[in-house]
């Protein structure tokens, strides 16, 4: 079946298409990854490129672009403290409460593009930082939002989703992940 | 249960409901003093977050038959419509159900909030048996899909 069925998948795709996870383990020396799915009450998240570009114009008033990458990250500006949640909430507040810095506050995060049908996606796994922005916030209760930072070696390679028969019900199911060989 | 059945279930667990009222009724009142109606009149999306999870909020007007004879009595009505509200607005993380395509989904009240407790109509001029008192209510509750 081609990519992006209209039937199943609509004309464009859903947000929650793009599933964002972040592996609770903090140990990116693992062989295994414990990913827990992020987005429960955040409305609007995005990966930002930041992209690093100067523009220069030579004695001979010809311009040229320096492209000298990105530098992505994620602003996570709604997440709402849940034991519920296990070792994400634990390293969480761990971070937060203790002001841990550096290795410990360095996981990998994964990203599946479900834009076709099957049990395969596209996904790409990088080293990423987590930080803590604040705690405590309004009414409603406790707030932790915080950042996600990448931090380099991003890998391509293939979410599974064993036993998956409806792409909206990927969110559901927590995937496995296998570089691409 | 779904938002109407829950709101119905909270009502009748008021502390003071027993003494006051036997049951409640879905949409009208049974005219009779003391008995309650809960009326849905409305639900609608407040928001959406990435993964397709959704916030509702539903209103309600709740009839309250009262006997009015005298200034006393009514101050007790409203009274009791004013802790009623009170009450309420602490009954959060209820758990309901909501059916979306033919699927069950389950879900929390996050919030309910009750107001413009008022004399709505005095039936048939009968201030003994017939001062029918509004409630409006007003829950929002999670949808998770």
């Amino acid at each position: 079946m081609p990519e992006n069925t209209p039937t199943l998948l609509g004309r464009k795709l859903k947000r929650s298409a793009h599933l964002f996870y972040i592996d609770t383990g903090f140990d990116i020396t693992s062989n295994t990854y414990a990913w827990k799915l992020i987005g429960k009450d955040v409305e609007d998240m995005s990966i930002e490129l930041n992209p690093d570009t100067e523009t220069v114009k030579n004695i001979l008033d010809e311009t040229t672009v320096n492209d000298n990458g990105y530098e992505p990250s994620i602003s996570v500006d709604t997440y709402f403290a849940n034991p519920n949640d296990g070792a994400f909430y634990t390293k969480l507040k761990d971070i937060a409460m203790n002001r841990l810095t550096g290795d410990a506050c360095r996981t990998r995060v994964m990203e599946v593009l479900v834009d076709k049908t099957g049990t395969e996606f596209d996904a790409w796994v990088e080293e990423a930082v987590i930080k803590p922005q604040s705690y405590g916030g309004a009414q409603g209760g406790v707030r932790i939002p915080y950042n996600v930072l990448f931090d380099g070696n991003r890998t391509q390679g293939t979410a599974t989703y064993t036993g998956l028969t409806d792409t909206d019900k990927a969110k559901t199911i927590t995937p496995t992940f296998a570089a691409a060989s | 249960m779904n938002i109407v059945e829950k709101m119905r279930d909270i009502l009748l667990r008021f502390p003071k409901i027993s003494t006051i009222c036997n049951d409640i009724n879905i949409d009208l009142t049974s005219g009779e003093p003391t008995s309650y109606g809960l009326s849905s009149t409305g639900d609608s999306l407040i928001s959406e977050d990435i993964l397709g999870n959704q916030t509702r909020r539903h209103s309600f007007l709740l009839y309250a038959s009262y006997s009015g004879i005298n200034d006393f009595e009514r101050t007790e009505n409203s009274t009791a419509l004013t802790e009623l509200s009170v009450w309420l607005s602490q009954q959060i993380g209820e758990e309901v159900t909501t059916v979306i395509e033919d699927e069950t989904c389950t879900g929390e009240i996050t919030r309910i909030s009750a107001g413009n407790g008022r004399l709505y109509a005095i039936e048939n001029n009968n201030i003994i048996t017939g001062m029918r008192y509004q409630l409006q209510i007003e829950v929002e509750y999670t949808v998770e899909i």
